[in-house]
C-alpha cells in the first residue's frame, strides 16, 4: 500500500515537472459524424506531445491539450487531415475521404 | 459491451449543433436511436418506432438504430416509441441528423451527459449506488464464469465453500452471496437450490455486462435483494455479434469452450444460440494431501433466445439447460468405481441438471404514449445431487414466477385536452420527469431436500419439502431531474409459510454539482433460507449437523426445518466525485452501509469443532461496510484503481457476540491497466491486480487433536493476478494470464486428510487459495460487430 502511494506521488511529480513546459489547452473544429469518426480522430491524435484528445460528436469540437515544444498546431491539423477529417485549416485529400467507412462520410465544407 | 466510443454532448436542443454546416434542406429526416446503458456506454437500439406525431407515417429503426423518413413540412414532431416503454416526442426544427439516446423510452435530453470511453463506471444519474462492468472489464481476467467475474472489482469478493469442490461463492458488504439478488434481464435467477452452484453455471463469455448495485434494490424484482443486486445482461439478439468463440485452457488441465451466434429470422424475429463446454480430466494434487486440488468436471450449458419486435409488441423467449458433473475427493479414485471406504477413499460428486425458461412481453398502448404494460414469466426445474463421502444429498426444485408491470408517466402540466399542445410536451421533456410503476407478482417454489448419512451418529437425516406460494403487489414512484432523483417503492407480499409482510425501499440522489453526487438509500429485504444447500460445503467435514440444539428459540411450524424467514434492514450512503487533474480524468467513490438482521439463519461453528449448529437468530447480527475507491488515468492509456474496504460483521452465536468467521476486516486493492496505442485495430493490453487480504477469524478448533488445532486468526496475504492480451484486429485476440502469481496457498487446507471418515476430518475452513500459481491462456474470435455501423 505504501509503495503504491510512493509510486503515485512519483508519477504526479513527474507530471508536475512536465508542467514547466508550455501546455496548450484548446478546442478546434474537426469534421466528422459518427462514433467511428470519434474513434478515428482520437486514435489519430494519440501521439507524442498530445496529452488529451476528446472529440465531441454534437459540436464537432475536439478538445486538445498538447505540449507546444513537442508538437505544433500545424502538425495536429495535418494529422487530422491525413486521417480523413477536415479541420478549418487543413482539408483531407479526396481519396482519403472517399476511403472512409460509408457511415463516416460527413458533409464537407467548401 | 463492445466499447462504443460515442462522445455526445446532449444539450436541451439536441440538434441545434453543427452550426458550421450550411442550411441546405434534406428531403428526408434521418438519424440514430441509441439505448442508454450507463453514462459510459450506449448501444444502438433497433425496433424503435419513429413516426410523425398524430399520424401513422413512420418507420422502425434497423439493427444499427438507424432510421430514415421522408421529410414532411406539415409535421413538426417526431415520436419515438419503443415497445415495453413509454414514448417520447421531439420537435423537428433542424435538418441535421437526429441522434438520440433513449433511457426507459425517454429521450435523455435534460442532462448534459458527456459519454467517454471506459469500461467501468459509477452511475451518476441512477439514484441507486450502481456501477456497470462491461465486456471490456470482464476481459481483463479470463473469468470463466460469473463467480470468477469479479476479480477486478473491489465491491465483491469471492470465497471458497470448501477445499474439496473448489466452488467459489461471492460476498458483498461482508455478507454471503445468498443475500444478493441475482437477476438476468431483470428476472430473478440463481435462487433456491442454485444459491451456491448457480454462479458457476453462467459462463463469463456469455456476459455482455453486469450492473452491480449495493443496498436493497427495486421492489419490482421482489423482496429478496437484501444487501445488493446484480443484474446480468447476457448475449442476446440486439447485443450479440454474429459469431463468437472463446477457447480457454489452464495449467491445471481445465479446458473450456464458449460460443454464441446470432441471426435474423424473417423481418421480426432474431435469435441467439449460446453454448458452453467445460472439461477437466487432469488430476492435480500439489499440496500432497491425497486429495484432488480441482474437481474433474464435465459440463454442458446451452441457451437459446428469440426476440420478436413489431410496432405494438416486443417479446423475448428463452430457454437454458445446464448439465454439470464434478468429481473430487481422494486422488486414488477411479471415476467409474465406487470408492473403497474401508481403504479410506473419499469421493465427492456433484450433479446438476437444470432446465429453465422465460418470456418477456412488452405492450405499448397505441393511443397513449405515456403508458406501457410488461409481463415477465419464468420457470425452472432443477435436480441437484451431491455426495460427500457417505453423506448423500438430493435436492429438487420446481419454481414458477410471474410479474406484471404497468408503467404510467405522470404529466406535470395538465392543460386542457389539447392534443397538439407543444408546450406541454416540451416542458415534460425539459424539467423533471415523474412516473410510477405498479404491478402484481406471483412466486411459486417447491423445494425438496433430503440428506442421508450412513454414519451411524449423524443426526440430520432429513427429507423435507418446502412449498411456498407468494403473491405480491407493489408500487414504485420515480422522480428524476438534473439535480435530484428519487425512487421510492413499497411492496406487500403474502407468503404461504410466513404470512403477510411489507417491504419498503427508498433511494435518493442529489447532484451537488455536475461532478459531485450524493446518494442515500434504505430498505428492507427478506428471503427463505435453504438450510442444506446453502451450507453444502460443510458436508465436506465430519461435523455433525444439529438443528436448534438446546431448544434454541421457537421454531416455525410451517417451515419443515423450523426456520424463520430471514429479515434484514439496510441503510447506506454513497459519495461520488469526478475530477480532472493534470488533464486526466479520475473519480473518487466512497460508500458506507449498515445492515442489520431482524432474523437470520445462524450457522454456528464455534461451539465445538465436532458440530455445526443451525438456529434462528437470537440477538444481534449486523454488518458495517466502508469502501473507498479512486480511479485515475495516470498516463495516457494507463489507468490505476485503488480501493480499500473495511468490514465489521458481528453475529450473536449462542448468546455471545462474535466476529463473523473467515472474513477479512481489511482489504486493499490495486489494479493497473495499460493499453498500447491502437494501430489499425492492433493493440496490446496489460492488466495486473493485487489484493491485500487481511487477517480472518478462524472458528473454534480447540477440541481437535492437538496437531489439528488452528490458531485463532489467519495471517494476512497478498493475491496477484495478471493478464496480457494481444488484439490482432477486430476478429481475433489472444490472452495469457496468471492467477495467484505470488503462489500463496493455505497450509493444509484439509484437516485430517489422511482419515476422511475419522472424527477430525474438516475441509470447510478455507481462508486462502488452495491451488497456487496457475497460468492460463486462450483466444477470442469474433465475427461481425453489433455496435458499429
Amino acid at each position: 500500500m505504501k509503495k503504491v502511494i510512493i509510486l503515485l506521488s512519483i508519477f504526479i511529480s513527474i507530471q508536475l515537472s512536465a508542467q514547466t513546459k508550455k501546455v496548450i489547452d484548446t478546442k478546434i473544429f474537426v469534421n466528422g459524424m459518427c462514433d467511428m469518426c470519434e474513434d478515428r480522430i482520437e486514435n489519430a491524435l494519440d501521439v507524442k506531445g498530445i496529452k488529451v484528445a476528446d472529440w465531441d460528436l454534437e459540436s464537432k469540437m475536439c478538445r486538445i491539450v498538447y505540449r507546444a515544444d513537442l508538437i505544433s498546431e500545424e502538425k495536429i491539423h495535418q494529422i487530422l487531415a491525413d486521417a480523413g477529417h477536415d479541420t478549418k485549416k487543413k482539408k483531407a485529400k479526396k481519396e482519403v475521404y472517399e476511403n472512409l467507412h460509408h457511415c463516416c462520410h460527413y458533409k464537407r465544407e467548401e | 459491451m463492445k466499447k462504443l466510443l460515442l462522445s455526445l454532448l446532449l444539450a436541451t436542443t439536441v440538434f441545434v449543433a453543427g452550426a458550421q454546416n450550411g442550411e441546405s434542406k434534406h428531403d428526408y429526416v434521418e438519424g440514430h436511436v441509441f439505448e442508454f446503458i450507463n453514462k459510459d456506454s450506449i448501444s444502438p437500439l433497433p425496433g424503435v418506432n419513429v413516426f410523425y406525431a398524430g399520424t401513422s407515417q413512420g418507420t422502425i429503426t434497423n439493427k444499427e438504430g438507424f432510421f430514415k423518413l421522408d421529410h414532411d413540412q406539415n409535421f413538426k414532431q417526431l415520436v419515438f416509441s419503443f415497445i415495453g416503454f413509454k414514448s417520447d416526442t421531439l420537435e423537428i426544427d433542424h435538418d441535421n441528423e437526429i441522434n438520440i439516446i433513449l433511457s426507459d423510452g425517454k429521450i435523455l435530453d435534460e442532462f448534459e451527459v458527456v459519454f467517454r470511453q471506459g469500461n467501468y463506471s459509477f452511475s451518476k444519474f441512477n439514484p441507486r449506488d450502481a456501477h456497470i462492468i462491461t465486456t471490456g472489464e470482464l476481459r481483463k481476467a479470463a473469468c470463466c464464469n460469473l463467480a470468477e467475474s469479479f476479480e477486478t472489482n473491489p465491491s465483491i469478493d469471492a470465497s471458497f465453500t470448501d477445499a474439496v469442490t473448489g466452488t467459489k461463492q461471492i460476498q458483498m458488504l461482508g455478507l454471503s452471496g445468498k443475500y444478493v439478488q441475482i437477476l438476468s434481464g431483470n428476472i430473478p435467477t440463481v435462487r433456491g437450490l442454485s444459491v451456491i452452484y448457480g454462479l458457476d453455471q453462467i459462463p463469463g463469455a456469455w456476459i455482455n455486462g453486469i450492473a452491480v448495485s449495493k443496498g436493497a434494490g427495486s421492489v419490482l424484482n421482489g423482496y429478496e435483494s437484501m444487501v445488493g443486486q446484480i443484474n446480468l445482461d447476457l448475449k442476446q439478439p440486439g447485443n450479440a455479434e454474429k459469431f463468437h468463440l472463446n477457447i480457454y485452457g489452464n495449467q491445471a488441465g481445465r479446458m473450456e469452450g464458449n460460443t454464441y451466434f446470432n441471426t435474423k429470422v424473417g423481418e421480426k424475429w432474431e435469435t441467439t444460440f449460446l453454448g458452453h463446454v467445460k472439461n477437466q480430466q487432469v488430476k492435480n494434487d500439489r499440496n500432497k494431501d491425497g486429495f484432488l486440488d480441482n474437481p474433474l468436471t464435465d459440463n454442458y450449458i446451452f441457451r437459446n433466445q428469440w426476440n420478436y419486435r413489431s410496432k405494438k409488441i416486443h417479446m423475448e423467449l428463452g430457454a437454458n439447460y445446464v448439465h454439470s458433473n464434478g468429481i473430487s475427493g481422494s486422488l486414488s479414485l477411479h471415476d467409474s468405481l465406487t470408492p473403497s471406504i474401508s481403504e479410506g477413499e473419499y469421493k465427492v460428486e456433484l450433479n446438476t441438471d437444470k432446465i429453465s425458461g422465460f418470456t418477456k412481453i412488452g405492450y405499448l398502448f397505441p393511443n397513449d404514449d405515456f403508458k406501457s404494460l410488461a409481463l415477465q414469466l419464468s420457470g425452472l426445474h432443477n435436480n441437484q445431487t451431491a455426495l460427500f463421502g457417505i453423506k448423500e444429498y438430493i435436492g429438487k426444485q420446481t419454481s414458477g414466477y410471474a410479474n406484471i408491470i404497468f408503467q404510467q408517466k405522470i404529466r406535470m402540466h395538465k392543460h386542457k385536452e389539447d392534443e397538439h399542445d407543444q408546450q406541454d410536451v416540451k416542458e415534460a421533456n425539459n424539467a423533471s420527469e415523474n412516473y410510477y410503476k405498479m404491478g402484481v407478482s406471483l412466486q411459486y417454489d417447491n423445494i425438496q431436500e433430503s440428506l442421508m448419512s450412513y454414519e451411524p451418529l449423524f443426526l440430520m437425516n432429513i427429507d423435507a419439502t418446502l412449498e411456498e406460494i407468494i403473491p405480491g403487489t407493489y408500487v414504485e414512484f420515480t422522480h428524476s431531474s438534473e439535480k435530484i432523483g428519487l425512487i421510492t417503492g413499497l411492496r406487500a407480499d403474502y407468503s404461504s409459510i410466513y404470512g403477510g409482510f411489507i417491504t419498503p425501499r427508498l433511494h435518493l440522489r442529489y447532484n451537488i454539482t455536475n461532478e459531485t453526487v450524493l446518494k442515500l438509500m434504505a430498505g428492507s429485504g427478506r428471503r427463505t433460507p435453504m438450510l442444506i444447500m446453502e451450507n453444502v460445503g460443510l458436508l465436506a467435514s465430519s461435523r455433525n449437523w444439529l438443528l436448534h440444539p438446546n431448544r434454541q428459540n421457537n421454531t416455525n411450524e410451517k417451515n419443515p426445518f423450523g426456520l424463520e424467514q430471514e429479515i434484514s434492514w439496510n441503510l447506506g450512503g454513497a459519495f461520488l466525485q469526478e475530477f480532472e487533474l493534470l488533464y486526466r480524468q479520475g473519480s473518487f467513490h466512497a460508500d458506507f452501509y449498515h445492515t442489520f438482521f431482524q432474523n437470520q439463519l445462524i450457522v454456528d461453528l464455534d461451539q465445538t469443532a465436532r458440530e455445526v449448529h443451525f438456529y434462528n437468530l437470537d440477538g444481534i447480527s449486523l454488518s458495517n461496510s466502508l469502501q473507498l475507491e479512486l480511479n485515475y488515468e495516470l498516463l495516457k492509456r494507463f489507468g490505476i484503481r485503488l480501493a480499500y474496504r473495511y468490514l465489521d460483521v458481528y453475529k450473536t452465536y449462542s448468546g455471545q457476540l462474535r466476529e463473523k468467521p473467515l472474513l477479512s476486516k481489511h482489504r486493499g486493492f490495486v489494479n493497473l491497466a495499460y493499453e498500447t496505442k491502437n494501430k489499425k485495430d492492433k493493440q496490446w493490453k496489460f492488466d495486473i491486480t493485487t489484493q491485500w487480504i487481511g487477517s480472518q477469524r478462524i472458528p473454534f478448533t480447540l477440541d481437535n487433536r492437538p496437531d489439528l488445532v488452528l490458531q485463532g486468526r489467519s495471517d494476512d496475504y497478498y493475491l496477484m493476478n495478471a493478464q496480457i492480451t494481444r488484439v490482432f484486429g477486430k476478429r481475433l485476440e489472444v490472452y495469457l494470464g496468471v492467477e495467484n502469481l505470488l503462489n500463496y496457498t493455505q497450509q493444509d487446507p484439509i484437516l485430517s486428510s489422511e482419515d476422511p471418515y475419522g472424527e477430525f476430518f474438516e475441509s470447510s475452513l478455507i481462508w486462502a487459495p488452495v491451488f497456487g500459481r496457475m497460468f492460463y491462456g486462450g483466444l477470442r474470435f469474433t465475427v461481425g460487430d453489433v455496435e458499429h455501423h
